[in-house]
């Protein structure tokens, strides 16, 4: 797994709110690591039986965390990513959606250039089913297993995970880079990890239209001993339309198209799955083809 | 959000890059040299399409601008009518300042060959420069910008403009073709495509409503009202049956929608939840009533939550079905995953609507209902 396992400590930044509260006690449940959490001013309070600190300083002092799920108010989100960024923490994950491009800009540089990976924005996170969930996932719809998944969308990877049940297989890792224009982590970043991972025996990669990060990603994916299976959702958007993420639409530039990006991974020697529901069945018969080759040269 | 070219020469203006003296038709700027009539459209390449006339006289100026206002340039409706001072034109450059989003970056693009397509203009002849975000634009690259220019006095002041305006004014282009040099040695902005970021929209709350909108379809406006995402793809439809549906998370809605449109059923339309769940009921219903405006002969319904049940969802669908103009149930095909998904899935069967947890069978009926 990558990322996120059993090791990891993991924080919530704006744990009294709502959401970071809900979080927390979904965290504790389930038996991820979750060591506390970081409200201004409600330092020495406890939710979810994890001590509340005032400052990002003070949690990794006293917890050692080093990862973070960041739920604050979007007026907040620049500063408080620099808080973390501060911090020395070297995971974030930025849950937030809509955030101006121009901040996401700022943040990504400052915490790149300080060595914090930022998730997001608009990441539903990442998840190690059943050592660590630092995602919005239900654990009840996770199951442990040799698949990683690397995609922007949140509620797409939901339908990933789906297929794969459907064909009995798990997931190693899932890591949501989240939907937003200019995000923290790409696809390549993510692809070498788990090439690097030797509990990922396959990678499912769902890109969309818009930007163009899945060329390099089809590039690295083309030079992996382990095996990639791609997906492009939005083939059928209309041009210009806005289908929810910031980023994903399909514009002038023919470098943002669906149909362009599934060449690249074509042309890289990547199988690419046609339909979402197409996804499960491609991945088994890879992963079955490739046991009969290990079974025969031991 | 697309500018038209009066708006974004507004922005310009207020930091400092050069424009020509303008007004909006029927008022006409004071000049000693003519004038340019402009149609005011969101589409590129309107001069060769006669949405640009020369005048001569006040009385040119009216014929040209009677004849522009109200008119369509190709598909694109003119929303206004802009009338400038004729420059005196030298040379015609290119400079724009982008969000690159696969740098993470504001990227400047600038060339000596202006006036045309940037995409025709040779790589060779095109300079980009990435600023970096925790710097900004560096003098060097600057003094790289004007040896690739050919341009000294002035530039540095047009092209830091340039990127003020894109940053300040949360755009994610500010692009200026052609910047022009005049006779007496100015620099110029003499056109401005510029398009903001959506989502920094309330963080600029004096600016107005952008005029284009008003041409937008009832269900486009219904649902900015309701902050939900909508897509009206009904121009596009070629006959036969259409399906509208409406989705959670961008992702999935885009993923329901190639399961409808690659097998050749036409899509009118689609709906982002956008969170709309979290706001109630009642609200939920009002989203789904502005998916029936598309009156497509089936909806389709597709939600995937991990920690919320969808019992709201499935509340919100039958009160919309109550309403007039609705959809027959029998047309109307929900999936819905959630936290107690099987509440849901009663309370639509009990209703008269097709259910079922799976995409693929989901999207089977679908498909099945539009043949």
């Amino acid at each position: 797994m990558i990322l996120v396992d059993e090791k990891s400590r993991i924080i919530i930044q704006g744990i009294t709110g709502q959401t970071g509260r809900l979080f927390a006690e979904k965290m504790a449940a389930h038996g991820t690591p979750i060591v506390g959490g970081v409200t201004p001013g409600k330092g020495g309070s406890r939710v979810a039986d994890v001590p509340v600190f005032d400052t990002m300083r003070e949690a990794v002092a006293a917890t050692g965390a080093n990862a973070v799920l960041s739920c604050i108010a979007p007026a907040y989100i620049v500063d408080g990513l620099y808080e973390v960024v501060g911090a020395g923490i070297p995971l974030a994950v930025l849950y937030i959606e809509n955030i101006p491009v121009h901040d996401a800009i700022r943040m990504c540089a400052y915490a790149k250039a300080r060595g914090t990976r930022i998730l997001g924005p608009n990441s539903a996170g990442a998840v190690s089913p059943g050592r660590a969930n630092l995602s919005d996932l239900n654990d009840a719809n996770l199951r442990p297993g040799r698949v990683g998944i690397v995609s922007k969308s949140g509620t797409l990877t939901y339908e990933v995970i789906e297929e794969l049940h459907r064909h009995g297989l798990g997931e190693s890792t899932v890591v949501c880079l989240g939907g937003d224009r200019v995000i923290g982590t790409d696809y390549v970043e993510v692809l070498r990890l788990f090439e690097d991972d030797a509990d990922t025996d396959l990678v499912v990669l769902v890109g969309e239209p818009g930007g163009g990060l899945e060329y390099p990603a089809a590039a690295c994916a083309g030079k992996m001993r382990t095996p990639v299976i791609a997906y492009i959702t939005g083939q059928g958007s209309p041009r210009d339309a806005r289908m929810g993420h910031a980023g994903a639409v399909v514009g002038d530039d023919q470098r943002s198209r669906p149909q362009n990006k599934m060449q690249a991974f074509s042309s890289a020697g990547i199988e690419v799955a046609p339909l979402v529901t197409d996804i499960g069945a491609m991945v088994a018969k890879r992963l079955h083809s490739r046991n009969l080759e290990e079974r025969r040269q031991p | 959000m697309k500018l038209l070219e009066y708006e974004g020469k507004a922005l310009l203006a207020r930091h400092g890059v050069p424009v020509a003296a303008g007004a909006l038709w029927p008022q006409v700027p004071e000049s000693a040299s003519g004038w340019m009539v402009k149609a005011q459209v969101l589409a590129g390449g309107r001069g060769k399409r006669g949405g640009i006339l020369a005048a001569d006289t006040r009385e040119d100026v009216a014929r040209g601008a009677g004849k522009l206002h109200g008119a369509r340039l190709g598909d694109e409706p003119v929303h206004a009518v802009y009338i400038e001072q004729k420059l005196d034109v030298k040379q015609e450059y290119y400079l724009a300042a982008l969000v690159n989003r696969d740098l993470g970056r504001v990227t400047v693009v600038a060339s000596a060959a202006g006036g045309v397509d940037i995409e025709q203009v040779p790589q060779s002849q095109v300079l980009s420069v990435d600023v970096d975000p925790l710097i900004g634009l560096a003098d060097f690259q600057v003094q790289q910008l004007k040896r690739a220019l050919g341009l000294q006095e002035g530039f540095e002041h047009v092209v830091r403009g340039v990127v003020e305006t894109l940053v300040a004014e949360d755009a994610e282009l500010v692009e200026i073709n052609p910047l022009v040099r005049t006779g007496d040695g100015r620099l110029i902005a003499a056109d401005a495509k510029v398009v903001l970021d959506d989502d920094a929209v309330s963080r600029h709350p004096a600016r107005s409503t952008p005029i284009a909108w008003s041409s937008d379809s009832k269900f486009m406006q219904r649902c900015r009202e309701l902050g939900v995402i909508g897509v009206d793809n009904r121009s596009a439809l070629k006959g036969g049956r259409s399906v509208s549906l409406l989705g959670n998370g961008a992702g999935l809605t885009m993923a329901t929608y190639d399961q409808v449109a690659l097998s050749g059923i036409g899509v009118a339309g689609a709906i982002e939840l956008h969170g709309a769940l979290a706001k109630g009921v009642a609200h939920t219903a009002e989203v789904i009533r502005a998916l029936f405006l598309l009156e497509a002969d089936v909806v389709f319904i597709n939600a995937f939550y991990q920690l919320r049940s969808t019992d709201a969802l499935a509340e919100a669908l039958l009160k919309a079905l109550e309403s007039p103009g609705a959809p027959a149930r029998e047309r109307v095909v929900t999936r819905m995953r959630g936290v107690k998904q099987e509440t849901s899935q009663k309370m639509l069967e009990a209703a008269g609507c097709f259910y079922t947890p799976s995409l693929s069978a989901a999207t089977a009926r679908v498909l099945a209902l539009a043949k």
